[in-house]
Order: C-alpha cells, then sequence, then structure tokens
C-alpha cells in the first residue's frame, strides 16, 4: 500500500506538474539555505533534505502534490542539538525522528490531527511565519545600507515582476538580479558561500558518526520526540490545506509513514529532518502541480540547480535570500485571522493567540499547538457544561427533580448547587430521563446527592436512566449497591 | 425493487449504441434500466500559475479561484450530461422501455458503480471520451462481479451469439446461469472452445441442448486463443460474444498479459463478459 500509486498520479498532468515542479524547487534554494542557517548547520545539509524528501514523499506520500523539505519549524528545534553537539547528533535525531514519524503512521495517529482544531491550525500557520520573519532579522540587523537596499529591491521584484511576466517565476528574477547587482558593483554584503558548505557532488550514503550508546540516546531522544511531533503535526495541516484546495482527498496515516520514511532516508546522506511545507505547498498548488510528478520533478531539480550552478549560487547575495524568506512568510501568515479576530467569538480567539503566544515564547510550534488543543479544549467543555439544568416541583411529598443535559466534570458541581437538602421532605425523585451522565464525576457527585438526602431522612428514588448513563452508573456508583440499584433499575 | 441494468452514457459517440444495446437486453432479461452519466473531476488544474510567489492571503485566494473556475467548468458538464441522459432518455422510450431512471453523479465510474446497489447488468461502451481501452473496464469488473455488455461502435440485433468456453469452474457456472434464464432464447447459439479439453465441451454441449438452445459447437486449435475466437467471430457473422472475464489474478495479468484484454481490443463484436 506505501508504494501504490494509480497512472494518473503520475502521467495524469505532465505538462503543468513538470513546470509546478521547477518552480517549486526554484524556490526551494532559497529556503533550504535559509533553514540550514537557522539550524546552524552548512546550506548543503538542508539542500541534500529538500532534495531527498520531495523524492521520496514522490514515491511513498499520502498527500500527492504536497511539498515536502527543510522546514522552519524543524530547523528551530535543532538549533541548540547543533550547537552543543555538532552535525553528527542531528543527523541521528533525523533518523531517530523518522523511526517515531514511521511508528505513528502504523499507530494511525495522524487521525490525532481531529482534535486540533481550526484556530489551532490558524495560530500555527501565524507562529511560524513570524518565526520565519524574525529568523532574517540577524541578516537585518548591524548590516550596511545596502542590504536594506538589495533587500527592498527583491521584495519589490517578486511582487510587481508579475504584473510584467507572468511565466517567469519572480523570486528567481529576484534572486538573478540581485545577484548580478552584488557582483558587479562588488558589494561587500554577505553571500551563501559564507554561511557554509555547499554540495558539490550527489549526496552519498553515511551512517552519522556518533557512539551507539545509552548516553547519545538520551541527547537524542528529546529532540527527536519534538521534532516527530512538529514535523507530523506540519505535514498534517499542510495536507489538509492542500486537500482544500485541490479538493481531492488525502492518505494521513500513509503520508505520516512517508514522513518517517522521507526524514530515516535523508538522514543517511547527510540531510536534516523536514517536514511538508505550507508555503511551497500553496506555490506548487498555485502552479498547476496536482500529481507525484510535480514533487518529484521539484527534487530532482533542486539538486541539478544546485549542483550545476554551484559557482553561482555561493554568490547569491543573502539579501536576496531575505527577499524570498520574508514573501514566505507573508504568504504563510493567516492575514484574515487578524480582521476575524473581531467577527469570531472570543474564546477561538484567545486559542489562536495562545497558541502563537506559546510558540513565540518557547520557540517550539509543540508546544504552542498543545496549549492551543487544551484551551479548545476547556472552551468546549465549558460550553457543553452549560447545557445543563434542573427544575424542581413540589407533588404532594415529593419532589420532584428534573435534569436535562450533560452531567460531566465541568458541571457536576453546579449539578449539586441545584439540589435543595435543606427541605424536610419525605420523597424525592430525581428524573435524569433528559440527562446524560459522561464520567465518574458525575456517578459521584450524583451518590452524594442521593446519600445527602438518606442522611436527611429522605427517600430518594432515581428515574429514566438512560443506557449510557445506566453503564457509567453501574460500574461507579456505590449509593444503591449491591441490590437496590438493579431494582431501581428494572422498575423503568 | 427490480435489478437494474446501468446504462453508462457520457455523451461520446458510441452513446446511442450502448443505449440501444441496454435497451436489447433489458427487454430480454425484462429489467429496469438506469441511465448513468458520471460527471468525472478533470485532473488538468484549471489555474497554472508560475509567478511562482505567494502574497497576502494567496492560499485563500487560489482556494476561490480554482472554485469559481472548477465550479463553472462542473456546472456545464452537468448541464451537458442533463441534456444527454435526456436524449438517451427518449431513445429508450422509442424502443420501448418505459422504466427508464435517470442518475447523475460526480466522481469516477468505478466508485458511482461501487457505491450503487442492485445492479443486475452494466453495459458501457469499450472506451469513454478519455480512457484508454479497457483501463478502467477491468477495475469494474473485477470490483463489481456483475456482467459487463461492452459495446461496439454500431448497433446490430444480436442473432448469432459465440459463447466462449474453456471449461473452468467460473465458465461452467456462467454457462449454467445462462442455459436456465430465457436469455438465450431466439438466439442462434456458437459454442466454441480454443485448444483445452473436448470432454468439457462435452458437458457444456449437453447443457445447453438440455435447455433446447439452437446450438453450433466448435472445438478450435489455434496458438492465439484470442486470434482464433475473432476469426471464428468474424468468419460466422457472430454479432455478440458471451465470455469470462479476468479469471486470473492481476499479478498473472500483469506479467502474462490477460485474454479479457486482448479480446477487448480486437474482436470487432461486443462483448458480455462474466467474472
Amino acid at each position: 500500500m506505501l508504494l501504490s500509486s494509480r497512472s494518473k498520479d503520475w502521467l495524469g498532468n505532465i505538462r503543468a506538474d513538470i513546470l509546478a515542479g521547477i518552480v517549486v524547487a526554484l524556490a526551494l534554494v532559497p529556503e533550504a539555505i535559509s533553514f540550514s542557517i537557522i539550524a546552524g548547520v552548512d546550506p548543503q545539509v538542508g539542500l541534500y533534505s529538500a532534495f531527498c524528501l520531495p523524492l521520496v514523499m514522490a514515491f511513498f506520500g499520502g498527500r500527492t502534490a504536497m511539498i515536502s523539505s527543510s522546514t522552519g519549524a524543524m530547523a528551530l528545534l535543532m538549533g541548540t542539538l547543533v550547537k552543543e553537539h555538532g552535525l553528527q547528533y542531528l543527523l541521528a535525531a533525523s533518523t531517530l525522528t523518522g523511526v517515531f514519524q514511521l511508528i505513528a503512521g502504523y499507530l494511525k495517529l495522524g487521525s490525532l490531527m481531529r482534535y486540533v482544531s481550526r484556530s489551532v491550525v490558524t495560530g500555527f500557520v501565524n507562529a511560524l511565519a513570524i518565526l520565519i520573519f524574525m529568523a532574517q532579522l540577524p541578516e537585518l540587523t548591524h548590516v550596511t545600507w545596502h542590504v536594506y537596499a538589495l533587500t527592498a529591491a527583491g521584495l519589490a521584484i517578486i511582487y510587481l515582476f508579475p504584473y510584467v511576466n507572468k511565466v517567469i517565476p519572480s523570486p528567481l528574477v529576484c534572486i538573478i538580479v540581485l545577484t548580478i547587482i552584488s557582483m558587479t558593483f562588488h558589494l561587500n554584503v554577505h553571500t551563501v558561500g559564507d554561511m557554509g558548505k555547499l554540495p558539490s557532488s550527489l549526496p552519498v550514503f553515511h551512517i552519522p558518526d556518533i557512539p551507539f550508546n545509552f548516553e547519545t540516546l538520551q541527547i537524542i531522544l528529546p529532540y527527536s520526540l519534538g521534532l516527530a511531533v512538529v514535523g507530523l503535526l506540519e505535514s498534517m495541516m499542510t495536507a489538509t490545506i492542500v486537500d482544500d484546495m485541490t479538493d481531492t482527498p488525502s492518505n494521513k496515516n500513509r503520508e505520516c509513514k512517508a514522513q518517517g520514511i522521507g526524514n530515516i532516508c535523508t538522514s543517511f546522506i547527510g540531510g536534516m529532518a523536514g517536514c511538508a511545507m505550507i508555503g511551497q505547498s500553496v506555490i506548487n498548488v498555485k502552479s498547476g502541480g496536482r500529481g507525484r510528478l510535480s514533487t518529484l520533478t521539484a527534487g530532482v531539480m533542486l539538486l541539478c540547480f544546485i549542483i550545476f550552478l554551484r559557482q553561482w549560487v555561493s554568490q547569491i547575495p543573502m539579501a536576496a535570500l531575505v527577499a524570498v524568506m520574508i514573501m514566505v512568510s507573508i504568504g504563510t501568515f493567516s492575514w484574515r485571522s487578524i480582521s476575524n479576530l473581531r467577527t469570531h467569538p472570543l474564546s477561538t480567539s484567545i486559542v489562536m493567540l495562545a497558541t502563537v503566544a506559546v510558540v513565540l515564547a518557547t520557540h517550539n510550534l509543540a508546544f504552542g499547538v498543545l496549549t492551543g488543543v487544551l484551551i479548545a479544549s476547556l472552551n468546549f467543555a465549558t460550553k457543553v457544561a452549560r447545557f445543563m439544568g434542573v427544575s424542581s416541583r413540589l407533588e404532594d411529598n415529593t419532589r420532584i427533580y428534573t435534569v436535562t443535559g450533560q452531567v460531566f466534570f465541568a458541571s457536576s458541581d453546579r449539578f449539586i448547587s441545584y439540589f435543595d437538602f435543606r427541605e424536610a421532605i419525605e420523597y424525592v425523585v430525581i428524573d435524569v430521563t433528559q440527562a446524560h451522565f459522561w464520567d465518574i464525576t458525575s456517578v459521584s457527585a450524583l451518590d452524594k446527592i442521593v446519600i445527602k438526602f438518606r442522611r436527611e431522612g429522605t427517600k430518594v428514588d432515581i428515574r429514566g436512566m438512560n443506557e449510557a448513563t445506566q453503564t457509567i452508573v453501574d460500574q461507579f456508583a456505590i449509593h444503591g449497591k449491591p441490590e437496590s440499584l438493579k431494582t431501581k433499575m428494572s422498575e423503568h | 425493487m427490480n435489478d437494474a441494468i446501468i446504462c453508462c452514457v457520457d455523451g461520446s459517440e458510441s452513446t446511442n449504441v450502448i443505449c440501444e444495446y441496454a435497451a436489447w437486453i433489458a427487454e430480454k432479461l425484462n429489467a429496469p434500466i438506469t441511465l448513468l452519466h458520471v460527471i468525472e473531476k478533470d485532473e488538468h488544474p484549471a489555474i497554472s500559475d508560475l509567478t511562482g510567489n505567494i502574497g497576502i492571503d494567496s492560499k485563500e485566494y487560489v482556494t476561490e479561484a480554482l472554485v469559481k473556475v472548477e465550479g463553472e467548468r462542473s456546472r456545464q458538464m452537468m448541464t451537458q450530461g442533463k441534456a444527454i441522459l435526456a436524449e438517451c432518455a427518449a431513445l429508450l422510450e422509442k424502443r420501448g422501455c418505459s422504466d427508464v431512471q435517470l442518475l447523475q453523479k460526480h466522481g469516477t465510474l468505478k466508485d458511482i458503480l461501487a457505491d450503487l446497489e442492485n445492479i443486475r447488468l452494466i453495459v458501457m461502451g469499450r472506451r469513454g471520451s478519455e480512457h484508454v481501452v479497457g483501463s478502467q473496464l477491468e477495475d469494474i469488473i473485477r470490483l463489481q462481479k456483475k456482467p459487463v455488455l461492452v459495446a461496439t461502435e454500431c448497433f446490430k440485433m444480436p442473432s448469432q451469439i459465440m459463447i466462449s468456453y474453456d471449461g473452468s469452474e467460473a465458465s461452467y457456472k456462467s454457462l449454467t446461469h445462462l442455459a436456465d434464464g430465457s436469455f438465450l432464447k431466439g438466439l442462434t447459439c456458437h459454442l466454441v472452445m480454443v485448444k483445452g479439453d473436448a470432454v468439457a465441451l462435452q458437458t457444456a454441449q449437453n447443457i445447453l441442448q438440455k435447455a433446447q438452445v439452437t446450438l453450433k459447437v466448435q472445438h478450435l486449435n489455434d496458438s492465439s486463443v484470442t486470434d482464433a475466437l475473432c476469426k471464428y467471430a468474424d468468419d460466422n457473422a457472430i454479432d455478440l460474444t458471451i465470455m469470462g472475464a479476468y479469471g486470473h489474478s492481476r499479478l498473472r495479468n500483469f506479467f502474462i498479459g490477460s485474454h479479457t484484454t486482448e479480446m477487448l481490443m480486437k474482436s470487432r463484436q461486443p462483448l458480455l463478459m462474466f467474472f
């Protein structure tokens, strides 16, 4: 299943797929270099993974037309590992990341994405965009005015050139023009060549050079877990975005496995772990890429560009890359979410903002998503808890309480507060026909009520337990055990 | 509800022929007809913008643009499909089929047929407007396990039919099934076997004779099953060939090739295939 594909996935859209693949490859070059710099490794490391991941995904991926490569979200997590232990540990961590993702795929954890609400996704992309932008700032501080001028010119070309010509990708024009300017005027600005080694050949197989012991595992394990989670999160979110854009379905669990395989392969040819990229996938779809061929073309063309144009690539001024990355962060950010702040309910806006805030504070997207999911769940619990009420009426010497709605941990305190234990009365009937007891908190609340009434000398009768309520009450309630509960149940 | 004959139309040249065959077989089997038009999604992207940049809310704008263009495309195809269905229904009515249902769906023919229940038989053209011969037929036959009548490019009221028999269990089963029904009444049957076991052929002959079918039996010997069958059909003015289809696994077909696929390509007569 992992390799199965229809011929239509490959050959259904050849011309557009190849063109889109080339456009994506061109845009991947600056991104891969930028993200390598964020991670603190040679551009070569990011470029190898930008070659390997799309290639593997073309065959294994569960979402056609989605572009995977070295990404900002992952690179941000790697910085400290590289700084403290070096590249080899990063490669080992990448392998382990892949293994975790592969396992996640087999455990079908992709379906856990349903707990990630829309506002969390929005928060995620916004945080990601801000982080990508912030990662460019070191290139823009303490530099000469040339850099600012070049960056501004680059952005102008990227956004204005399409009005002149729609066939040549404008980021490419930006890079070429800025490189020519910086070379002809011999500007004293940072170039890609200053940032480290560029690939000079095809990647070769290479086992990470680390001691294989428990200590190593201790070092890389936390990083690998974080990388695996963030990688899968971004990949699943991107897959959903591509699903929506192309109106075609994807296989999320297969995509999880494919990400795992991709990262394992990448680490053995000296590339860093990566995941799906939102910006690039949008560019691919926009350029008309739909099939597996688009991804394959992107990977292969990227390596061709790098190897054949190495001399020139190393001359690209960093300002050009910064311009492209600013474009990526602008494109990744959900601008609509800002105007939506006014119209969306406060609770969802808080989820989005909390996700962004936590990511910006920790530089770890996983923590942000976790926070977002938590707040969203609490929100939900609070909202559902409101759907609970108790009304009471007096019939002769019997007080009848009618409970409606959902009784669970968030509503059980309020549930208890509805009952009047001060009332001196002989009989109490609690009618729960319209209610549902979800957990042991709610059951023990009911217990408490029954016992409390009994202590006051009141006889209590519970009416109308539905099936689901019964199971949980049968399991956990103590008030009616052993026989009395059964007789009560059999009355209904 | 009676199990229906699904008549797959797409507006290609053979659409009328398909309807004619559906009408013929519906009368034979006394079954209602469901006319099916499937709107397949165009795999080619509606937008191809090679500028390679993404700006403010590009994602949303591209999606909106795609929805607009693809929606327009679908609307057109829907109207076209409705017209095709109406035309076919009129033709069927002329042929005396009163019990005709119209059905229009989005998706691929294979998936739609998989979702439909109460299928008796499927009538379809050899090639859709965009598909190569047999590419989706194999999937449909394997998935459905229902008989499929593959029409040719022109209609001729069947009177001489050829039953290709290979002695396998599957072909024995479909043969007894055929002999039981009224399907073969009024037709001249040519029971043909290429290579294979003469005893099996004799058994088959007995079954058909018992059912009082007008019968001719022929045992051919040729290196190529398909060529022999096609040649016999041409020489004897056969109007319809009945055969088992895809008796072997996909794996075997991949390496050795399939008689069914070959027949689909070479046969000049319509094929009625059983799985």
